[in-house]
């Protein structure tokens, strides 16, 4: 097993040439990366972090027309991909999704479709819609149908630390019809589900950028995880996701790792470091991932379609790779 | 009755004939492009070593054989559309055969034109590749319709005839790279894009190129940005470290997108994806999902239990990981010997399958268990990663057979069965 970790060595200083090369040569268009100077990747000038953004737009009351005419208010945000007009729709559709959990309805009409559906420029979206929705009647499981008033009352482009065209958005609901209202369920005060998750998110990650290993494998470990199956390949790992390294010397040693997005996870090698490195990079260390076991212990993540910003994955991977070179030119 | 099932039999029979036909001409229409694809590779070699032959007299020899070939190939893929497997098979064994006869062909030049080296394996692969998700043995291990003669020696398989001429082939990786994704906003320009090989001693001594290589990198790029679509593209490499980089104005200005680490007669498969402002080279398991999954089935080292995984990964990866116990180590010895006790059981059973003429053909030395032991041996003591990025099973099945052979019956011929012996193991085994 000598040879193999000879190689492994080989590569590992390999590397460490690789990253260092880049440093010399930002010059070019491409080398001009925002990730790469920054030394907390949640700092990037004075842009604010997309959950701040939130904790201060959810303080917004809702107006008191809209409160006498039975609307609930709801919030929804999204920073995930580059096209501001992607991000408007998914903030929209977080935003209604919540105000249909706080009514304990389901929508009828498929959602993402309608909001793509009229030319999907952000402004476009501010319109007002109607959906129908599924009530739960009381005494039968038959499901009632109800109009449910989408009314979009802010969508804001915002430059965040995660990303330059972050969007969030309020919307105000209500059923149509008097009588749905009265018939409904109680309704619940949750302004955005979502924004907990991105706050979960937001943990994990900034302890995923200390190193704190244990404390992020705590924050994930529920004894409810479920196991996922990989039918479409890597597509359906979803971000928290626990996946194991197997240590191809000792293969009854295994580590847990966690995916965090774009083929990067956070895992340990044989000596106890703690890394963040992208898929094939395991074997640098003799380990070997294991997509048989993989296990989702939060659920929200998928049900959201929450995904690690970009941006931050990559000053992730950058920093690490920079404390795994400097490590290895102080070994080698 | 009978008169009814005379006439449904009857018209069974003129059903199938009728289904035959269309397609029989076609298959023996490939035929004949194959012999003349074998005549222009033997003519090719006939010129080569004239003394009076000039450049352009083999180019036209190349393109002539190219041709073949790409007829071959849309005969092939034609048939392949219709969809019945007995000519489907037959159909790409021969365009298989055809891009080998090429990649032979490149193979005599190469000496004099290290080029051909790279374009000879692309065509290789491209062979090899016609049997990517089937069961189907590849042309190169099945018998020739016809034998040829190379020099003094005749060849009845393709791969003996690689084996002999050949060779520098197996220094190539393949590399996959899939591109999706990419709705890259900052100013990405993919003719900046330069394939480096890494050199240590400053003089590149491998003595293969990789030309073609860059270009397709390039055009893929090119592509991805033209298109949602994913994009894949198929590299032939020699074994080495490569990086691909971004140039700027001048060479020295660049920046290191991703290193590639490509092995010997291995295969290895990229993600390629946008990150931020940056691109991310991820290697995928997809490839290799299956194998890990019958590799650890067979080690039985996973609990099932994500509580008592959790329980144990934290005991192995926090604080205990030195202290491992004398236990612990000597059931890992257990596992290892339980893992050679099964190849030896997977051996028997495969030899069990194997008709008389089959096991004669095998380099059996005194006693059955005697062989099964060697192999068994073999088979363990190859290095698990080399199984999980081999690019085709039977390659692997094919350096394994050979070494069992050279090690049991030195100078002896490898026997299609003996490959298959050893495809059937390593395909139960990993």
């Amino acid at each position: 097993m000598k040879s193999p970790l000879c190689f492994a060595a080989l590569l590992f200083s390999l590397t460490a040439c690789a990253s260092v090369s880049k440093h010399n040569a930002n010059t070019h268009p491409t080398a001009r990366s925002v990730a790469l100077d920054r030394k907390n990747c949640w700092q990037a000038g004075k842009a604010p972090t997309l959950v701040s953004v939130m904790q201060t737009a959810m303080q917004t009351p809702l107006e008191p027309e809209w409160v006498r005419d039975n609307f609930i208010q709801t919030f929804g945000c999204a920073y995930e991909e580059v096209d501001i007009e992607k991000n408007a729709i998914q903030a929209v559709y977080r935003a209604i999704l919540q105000s249909l959990k706080n009514r304990n309805v389901t929508a009828r009409d498929e959602l993402l479709a309608l909001l793509r559906s009229s030319p999907p420029r952000p402004d476009n979206l501010v319109r007002d819609y109607t959906i129908y929705v599924n009530m739960p009647s009381s005494g039968s499981n038959n499901h009632r149908v109800a109009a449910y008033e989408v009314k979009i009352l802010q969508l804001e482009v915002v430059n965040t630390v995660e990303s330059p065209v972050a969007i969030w958005t309020r919307v105000a609901t209500r059923f149509r019809h008097r009588e749905d209202h009265y018939r409904a369920l109680p309704v619940r005060k949750e302004k955005s589900d979502f924004v907990r998750v991105l706050k979960k998110a937001q943990r994990i990650l900034r302890l995923a950028e200390r190193g704190r290993y244990e404390d992020v494998l705590q924050m994930l470990s529920t004894p409810n995880a479920r196991p996922v199956t990989l039918q479409n390949g890597l597509d359906d790992l979803v971000f928290g996701d626990r996946l194991h390294l197997i240590d191809v010397q000792y293969p009854r040693r295994y580590f847990p790792a966690i995916f965090l997005g774009k083929g990067i996870i956070l895992g340990k090698n044989p000596n106890n470091e703690v890394l963040i490195m992208k898929f094939g990079e395991e074997r640098l260390f003799g380990l070997r991932l294991d997509f048989r076991k993989v296990f989702r212990s939060d659920l929200d993540f998928e049900i959201f379609g929450y995904k690690a910003p970009e941006a931050i994955l990559q000053c992730l991977f950058l920093k690490a790779k920079r404390k795994t070179s400097r490590r290895t030119s102080i070994k080698f | 009755m009978k008169m009814t099932a005379m006439i449904l039999v009857t018209f069974l029979w003129a059903a199938s004939v009728g289904a035959q036909n269309p397609v029989e001409p076609f298959i023996q229409e490939m035929q004949r492009f194959e012999r003349n694809a074998i005549a222009t590779y033997r003519a090719y070699q006939w010129l080569f070593y004239e003394e009076k032959q000039s450049q352009n007299e083999l180019l036209a020899f190349e393109n002539l054989l190219g041709v073949y070939v790409k007829r071959l190939r849309e005969a092939y893929e034609t048939l392949s559309l219709i969809g019945n497997p007995s000519w489907v098979d037959r159909a790409r064994d021969i365009a298989a055969r055809a891009y080998i006869y090429r990649a032979l062909t490149f193979l005599e030049k190469a000496p004099i034109d290290i080029r051909y080296f790279e374009r000879a394996c692309y065509d290789y692969y491209e062979a090899m590749q016609l049997y990517e998700n089937t069961t189907a043995v590849p042309a190169v291990f099945k018998p020739l319709p016809e034998r040829i003669r190379i020099g003094t020696d005749i060849y009845h398989r393709l791969i003996d005839l690689l084996d002999a001429k050949g060779r520098d082939l197996f220094s190539f990786g393949q590399v996959h790279l899939l591109l999706r994704n990419f709705k890259v906003t900052s100013d990405f320009n993919e003719n900046h894009l330069t394939l480096t090989r890494y050199i240590k001693s400053g003089v590149d001594s491998v003595g293969y190129t990789y030309h073609l290589a860059e270009q397709k990198i390039k055009q893929a790029f090119r592509k991805a940005f033209q298109s949602d679509q994913p994009v894949d593209v198929y590299l032939a490499l020699p074994a080495g470290v490569y990086y691909i980089r971004s140039t700027g104005d001048t060479p020295s200005e660049y920046v290191d997108l991703a290193t590639i680490y490509v092995q010997a007669n291995q295969f290895i498969s990229y993600i390629v994806e946008p990150i931020a402002d940056w691109v991310i080279f991820y290697e995928t398991p997809e490839y290799l999902i299956q194998n890990q999954l019958a590799s650890l089935d067979n080690a039985g080292t996973v609990d099932d239990d994500p509580a008592a995984g959790e329980l144990l990964a934290n005991r192995i990866a926090g604080r205990v990981l030195e202290q491992q116990s004398e236990n612990e180590l000597s059931a890992l010895g257990e596992t290892i010997r339980e893992r050679k006790k099964r190849i030896e059981t997977l051996i028997e059973q495969q030899l069990e399958r194997l008709s008389l003429h089959e096991l004669e053909q095998l380099p059996i030395p005194r006693t059955r268990k005697e062989f099964i032991t060697k192999v068994a041996q073999i088979l363990e003591n190859q290095k698990m990663g080399d199984y999980l990025n081999s690019w085709n099973r039977w390659t692997t099945a094919w350096t394994l057979a050979k070494q069992t052979t050279d090690y049991l019956q030195p100078g002896g011929e490898v026997s299609s069965a003996m490959v298959r012996l050893i495809h059937a193991v390593l395909a139960e085994l990993y």
